[in-house]
């Protein structure tokens, strides 16, 4: 029995904070410790997203996710190529355009936005090319480095087996830089889903972000609470995701740093 | 002398492509239909009339100083508790972590309307928000920097008599340094960013209210120059943390966070 209680206790040690912050939460407001009307209690919080409907909220969820992954999936598709080439066969351009590529990079995808408004026009495609400007330079810096930091010893060993080109990128160079790759574009996927908020909530219809701009503009204040508490859990569970497949994909170099005593 | 000359051959080669993009923008805003892109020449005329009238230095200040506030605030609260977290009570870590990681992941977009609740759309919500997203790379890192301390140290410092503070000054903080400043050069180049967003969502002062407001008057000469603007200031913020990390970083790779 004691034993029993010691695992149910062990195993939920990381959540007694959230449940605390929960009780809190709950309770601050009932007792009359800050105002119900600003800090509604959770219970509240979690009624109107009952009456929001499930059905709502994971088409809401769909929505946003959609938005991520298309951008994010283009910017994939533009930026590998893209930094394989800079970095494999042009190295020189790569070295040679480098300001400029970190001059773009630089510019805050956010207030592209109404630029992009100005160009494309209002709708999906303002949102798509934030989420995709936001993504393809962590993916294009990454993949340029990787590939550069890639040991010259291997390729001249592959080399003086006498591989091919292609087989020298494949067998050799891919894997090697592979780690360093999978890094930009997690860091490129979290950066999109960052910047998605802030786009979806700029003009939208629908979506994450518009349910809280929306709920914001209405005054709907127990659906910005609701809106926020979704936006974290799906930003906790993307990463879950991500970190599972990186931990499923990446498995051979899973050798640590050399130590150096 | 020969340095000085490579550096200088460096700026006109790197400059080359910047230069070739503002003629390409030039040639290419004459061909698009009036009113989408203004050509930079415009660009820097309103950008310079900004300037001498001192309004757009009066925003950057405004925004720099809201940067600062919640910056050094973030710094207050994350470095200590992450020291504290990294080493003595390595054993709330358990407790507390997912607590922490699960704020981490509440977007600062998601919370501005919450912290405008509370705090209105003033300079206090804008520190507000600069705190809660910088925070978490800032507490991250430092706790990443003071864990991985080379055991071995602490106990050779130990067997030598060391006390706790000898111990933490001398052993601990310089060796988690450079862990630290790589959290601090991340949490800088986010609130920048982060303060850019919240004034354009909801402000009446700042950079990031200007440009919303010159877009709203559809002034865009006004518009793409305050964006040049932006870029160029975040360029700098980020020159100025790189240079202050590498002078950290000289003795000891980072370790990296996973």
């Amino acid at each position: 029995m004691l034993k029993a209680l010691k695992s149910i206790h062990s195993a939920l040690t990381s959540y007694y904070l959230i449940f605390l912050l929960i009780l809190i939460w709950e309770l601050a407001p009932r007792l009359g410790w800050v105002n119900a009307v600003f800090v509604p209690p959770f219970s509240r919080v979690v009624k109107v997203g009952a009456d929001l409907g499930v059905g709502n909220i994971l088409l809401y969820i769909a929505i946003s996710l959609k938005r991520v992954f298309v951008g994010f999936f283009i910017a994939t598709l533009l930026a590998l190529p893209l930094g394989f080439i800079l970095a494999g066969a042009l190295p020189w351009l790569a070295r040679f355009i480098r300001p400029f590529t970190v001059f773009l990079s630089q510019i805050p995808p956010y207030i592209l936005f109404p630029i992009f408004v100005i160009i494309i026009g209002i709708g999906e495609g303002g949102i798509y090319t934030v989420i995709f400007w936001s993504s393809f330079w962590p993916i294009l810096f990454t993949s340029i480095a990787g590939i550069s930091q890639v040991d010259p010893l291997l390729v001249r060993a592959a080399k003086a087996m006498n591989a091919s080109r292609i087989e020298i990128f494949f067998k050799v160079v891919l894997p090697a830089a592979f780690p360093a790759i999978m890094t930009g574009m997690r860091s490129g996927l979290t950066m999109s889903f960052f910047m998605l908020i802030g786009a979806e909530s700029m003009g939208a219809d629908k979506g994450l972000g518009w349910l809280i701009h929306n709920a914001q503009s209405m005054g709907f204040i127990e659906r910005i609470y609701l809106g926020a508490l979704i936006v974290a859990a799906v930003g906790a569970l993307l990463n879950f995701v991500l970190d599972f497949l990186e931990e499923s994909i990446v498995d051979w170099k899973e050798a640590p740093e050399e130590q150096t005593v | 002398m020969s340095s000085f000359w490579s550096d200088v051959k460096k700026f006109v080669y790197g400059s080359i492509p910047i230069i070739l993009f503002f003629i390409f923008w030039e040639v290419g805003a004459g061909m698009v239909p009036k009113g989408v892109i203004s050509p930079p020449t415009e660009v820097f005329q309103s950008l310079w009339a900004a300037a001498t009238s001192e309004l757009l230095f009066r925003q950057t200040a405004i925004s720099l100083g809201r940067v600062g506030m919640g910056f050094a605030l973030s710094i207050l609260v994350a470095i200590p508790l992450g020291f504290l977290l990294g080493t003595f009570f390595q054993s709330a870590e358990k407790l507390l972590l997912p607590f922490f990681r699960m704020c981490e992941k509440l977007n600062p977009f998601a919370i501005i309307p919450i912290f405008m609740i509370f705090f209105g759309i003033g300079t206090a919500e804008k520190v507000a928000v600069v705190f809660w997203a910088t925070l978490w790379p800032l507490l991250f890192n430092t706790m990443a920097g003071a864990r991985a301390v080379d055991y071995s140290l602490i106990r050779a410092a130990r067997s030598m008599g060391a006390t706790r503070r000898e111990l933490f000054l001398k052993v601990i903080l310089p060796y988690a340094l450079p862990n630290i400043f790589i959290g601090v050069e991340l949490a800088a180049q986010l609130s920048f960013f982060m303060i850019i967003a919240s004034e354009v969502i909801g402000a009446s002062t700042g950079l990031g209210w200007y440009y919303i407001s010159a877009t709203t008057k559809y002034q865009l000469p006004l518009m793409y120059g305050i964006v040049l603007y932006i870029t160029v200031l975040s360029i700098l913020i980020n020159l100025f943390f790189g240079r202050l990390k590498k002078h950290f970083l000289v003795w000891k790779e980072a370790v990296q966070i996973h």
